[in-house]
């Protein structure tokens, strides 16, 4: 990739109104040890909508996905340098509390992770680490998560058992559940659909689109198909950099850059 | 789905419970893995303090010295050191080439259907506690072995005659070649069960590549799957050599517990663990004491070398 | 014709070698079921109710087993608890703090190495280690000693077990609860452990059945006693010892007794085992 220092990186950048904003980064640059991952990625995601992230293995749609919640800090080596302001707060801060920032924040990964515990205990764990409410308030944010996340018809008569015995869809479902059970305000999605099969992908892609009425989402996908059914804006990222933003209708029928032509086309990727 | 009222942060939230505990727990993880090493540490220095007197005492008589008395205080190790290696590598030449077939015989010939139960049963066999072992070598083993080996072995020799010099000794069923063939009994199934193993992880596609171009079953064992498992083998036989090495209740019971130099493989012998499970706890002196745990530590050093080859050759592929 | 013999001699050779093998199976399968055999035979038959409720008798009158049977239970159980809370805390470091910098990692190899050393080391090396720590500084046989004998047995095979189902876990089962904001120490109590159960507890039981048959630590830390003893800091009968002292002797009770304990300290082993492989069976199932 020598040609990559040279070449002319071009960023088509849409503006949105900054009072919708819910979290901006800004010249973002990210570091795996000495692998610079992100390079100056600077980019909005606005409340209540969807936000699509898009561009093939290795462009570092994940990698920004996680500095949003600072997941990345488990890891020695890993380090982010910019900005991700959320609500005006940095979250690069040295000072930021990691654990208030995550339950603002929550993530969803590619592979379903139920915890090894009833589908109960999966969906109380968050709440539990937070706040101390009454069992019977306890009861009721864990079926108002299980009905937002379209799992509670399925496992309201067996809320005891382990949350292991699900299928692949509900497992996912489940974590979603256990994420907004904590009610963040932020939702991340790291290729939530890519584990499972065409109908239960169809009824989690449903499940995100009913809860973009109250939450900021940010799902990472391989499929373009995926993103231009539920996001509201799109990236595409090409080799740690943002090639655009903008509305998915327009990326999608429209869009600017030649390599994001090229790569919604099936020109590469 | 029935629209629910928007929910988002507005809860109040406290840290979690036990967050500052985080560098206390890594600590106390980081102190019970210092436990482990500590124990290791004091298990090296304390075999060394303990047998500095009888190692300076003697010096080098002490590895060159048959001469074990404890009534005039005199102690050289050369009887159960060379004890332990004669009795190891020799349960090991035994015990190999029948691991080898157990091993063969499992993964080529076994019909399907006993596979699995032999497999099950070679793995049981190689947790029985070693002193069941002791008993049976004892009790069982020895005047079979005293009425059909060593007696016809021992009569029938020609006076002044080779066999005569390997076999000579007490026929009394116990002694180094006793000991060495229920050492092996011991190391049999550990061996087999780990080659077997070893045997699994070749792909089946290089042995039935092996197999189309017409191989016997010998020729795949001996130019597929074993130059494919050498590394591995040879450090799984050395695990077993280490056990045969530092095996007590196994050996005690038959070797015949005798400190001079055997003469013959039917003579008694002993091994530095068998020395020390016998004599530690009733020492007549603080030299006596010093002498058994010098022998230890001779013990550890020439395991912990065994240990440290097997997993050279092992290599850690677990671990990252 | 040349060819013809190179194939027949190949052949030869080949029916040689499968019989070679399967001889050494027939031989190997034999002598193992001799062993079980005759354990099977003189133990059953020395087995009755005096065993499990009269203490090991004087030679030439009646006695059983009862406080060899309770002491190495108790030795046994209060090993296991010690080298379970080590091999445990110890095996979550290698697994999941070795990574966090570069000198915990160098220490994180050390120990691995040691642990591994550990493992295998002659029981009767860490027997006379104890000895020195714990039966000479008080000038007495007893059973703490003993069990921090069997302890250490123990430990390295927790450790390593746990280290290794830590780390067949998912690398995003860490980072979910982590995600949740969960501190990391939370997450490895409640969902890493959790979650690794299974294999620990299977890590454990393999332990118990290795040092429920020790005898050599055990014949100077923990050594016998002809009587019934709770005292930890006493001398604890044990029936590994027992077997040895008893199968050693002249006397013929006393050898149908170490016999009856041979033939217990075997079945319990065995049956431990058994329960492992069930018990990981079911395991892969769900």
């Amino acid at each position: 990739m020598s040609d990559s220092k040279t070449e002319v990186y071009e960023s088509f950048v849409e503006e949105i109104p900054a009072d919708t904003v819910k979290l901006d980064v800004k010249n973002l640059n990210f570091y795996y040890g000495k692998n610079q991952a992100l390079h100056n990625v600077s980019i909005p995601f606005q409340r209540q909508s969807i936000t699509g992230l898009i561009g093939p293995s290795g462009c570092g749609k994940s990698t920004l996905l996680r500095a949003l919640n600072r997941i990345y800090a488990l890891y020695p080596g890993q380090r982010a340098e910019g900005q991700v302001m959320l609500d005006g707060e940095n979250v690069l801060d040295r000072g930021m509390d990691l654990s208030l920032l995550r339950a603002r924040v929550g993530m969803v990964f590619q592979q379903p992770t139920p915890f090894p515990m009833s589908i109960y205990d999966n969906v109380a764990f968050g709440v539990r680490l937070y706040e101390q409410i009454s069992k019977a308030d306890l009861d009721q944010r864990v079926e108002e998560s299980l009905r937002r996340s379209a799992l509670w018809n399925e496992v309201k008569d067996k809320l005891n058992t382990s949350g292991l015995g699900l299928s692949g869809g509900q497992q996912q479902r489940l974590c979603v559940a256990r994420t907004i059970a904590v009610r963040p305000e932020v939702i991340l999605l790291d290729e939530p659909a890519s584990a499972l099969d065409p109908i239960s992908t169809a009824k989690l892609e449903e499940t995100l689109v009913e809860l973009k009425a109250d939450y900021t989402i940010v799902i990472v996908t391989h499929n373009l198909q995926q993103a231009a059914r539920i996001s509201d804006h799109a990236a595409f990222m090409f080799l740690g950099r943002l090639i655009e933003f903008a509305q998915t209708a327009k990326l999608f029928d429209n869009p600017k850059a030649t390599r994001t032509a090229d790569y919604i086309t099936g020109r590469f990727g | 789905m029935t629209a629910l009222p928007a929910k988002t942060g507005l809860v109040t939230r406290t840290r979690p419970k036990g967050a500052a505990l985080d560098p206390v727990f890594m600590i106390t993880c980081g102190f019970a893995a210092t436990l482990l090493l500590s124990a290791l540490a004091g298990i090296v220095g304390s075999l060394l303090i303990g047998g500095w007197p009888a190692l300076s005492h003697f010096k080098l008589a002490f590895f060159t010295s048959s001469d074990w008395d404890p009534v005039q205080d005199i102690y050289g190790g050369a009887g159960p050191i060379v004890g332990t290696l004669i009795t190891a590598v020799l349960s090991l030449a035994l015990a190999l080439p029948v691991a080898f077939g157990v091993a063969v015989f499992l993964v080529e010939f076994c019909p399907p259907l006993l596979r699995r139960p032999i497999g099950i049963a070679v793995e049981l066999l190689a947790g029985v506690p070693s002193i069941v072992y002791g008993m049976w070598g004892l009790f069982i083993f020895a005047p079979l072995f005293r009425d059909f080996v060593e007696m016809p072995l021992i009569t029938s020799a020609a006076p002044g005659s080779l066999q005569e010099k390997i076999f000579s000794g007490i026929p009394n069923g116990s002694g180094i070649l006793a000991a060495s063939i229920i050492l092996a009994v011991m190391i049999l199934p550990y061996i087999a069960a780990t080659l077997r193993e070893l045997f699994l992880t070749v792909p089946a596609k290089v042995r039935e590549s092996a197999y189309g171009v017409g191989c016997t079953t010998m020729e795949v064992i001996w130019s597929v799957t074993l130059p494919y498992v050498r590394r591995s083998a040879i450090g799984a036989v050395m695990l077993g050599l280490g056990r045969a090495l530092g095996e007590t209740m196994a050996v005690t019971f038959i070797i015949g517990n005798s400190h001079a130099f055997p003469k013959g493989l039917f003579d008694g012998g002993s091994t530095i663990a068998s020395t020390i499970a016998n004599e530690f706890a009733e020492a007549s002196s603080d030299m006596h004491t010093s002498a058994l745990i010098a022998l230890g530590f001779v013990l550890f050093v020439i395991t912990f070398a065994v240990l440290a080859i097997a997993r050279a050759l092992l290599g850690a592929p677990k671990h990252g | 014709m040349a060819l013809l013999d190179r194939r027949s001699r190949r052949k030869a050779a080949n029916v040689a070698f499968v019989a070679f093998c399967t001889g050494a199976a027939v031989l190997a399968i034999l002598t193992l079921f001799a062993i079980l055999f005759s354990l099977v035979v003189k133990g059953v038959s020395g087995i009755n109710l005096d065993i499990f409720t009269m203490s090991t008798p004087a030679p030439d009158s009646r006695g059983g087993l009862a406080n060899a049977i309770v002491g190495s239970v108790m030795l046994c159980t209060v090993a296991m608890v010690g080298a379970v809370t080590v091999g445990v805390l110890a095996g979550t470091f290698l697994a999941e703090y070795a990574g966090l910098n570069r000198w915990t990692s160098a220490y994180a190899s050390v120990v691995r190495f040691l642990n591994d050393v550990l493992l295998s080391a002659p029981s009767i090396l860490i027997g006379l280690f104890v000895y020195y720590i714990a039966v000479k500084p008080v000038h007495g046989f007893n059973g703490w000693a003993g069990a921090l004998a069997l302890g250490l047995i123990a430990a390295p095979v927790v450790t390593r077990t746990t280290e290794d189902v830590l780390k067949l876990q998912a690398k995003q089962l860490r980072e979910s609860g982590v995600a949740l904001g969960a501190p990391m120490w939370v997450t490895i109590r409640k969902i890493l452990w959790r979650a690794s159960q299974g294999g620990i507890i299977t890590g454990a039981l393999l332990a118990f059945a290795r040092i429920s048959g020790e005898t050599a630590p055990l014949l100077f830390t923990s050594l016998g006693n002809q009587f019934m003893n709770l005292d930890m800091t006493k001398p604890i009968s044990n029936l590994p010892a027992v077997i040895f002292q008893f199968g050693l002797s002249a006397y013929d009770d006393w050898q149908r007794l170490a016999w009856v304990g041979a033939l217990l300290i075997a079945a319990t082993v065995l049956s431990i085992n058994i329960i492992v492989r069930v018990l990981s069976q079911e395991q892969k199932r769900s």
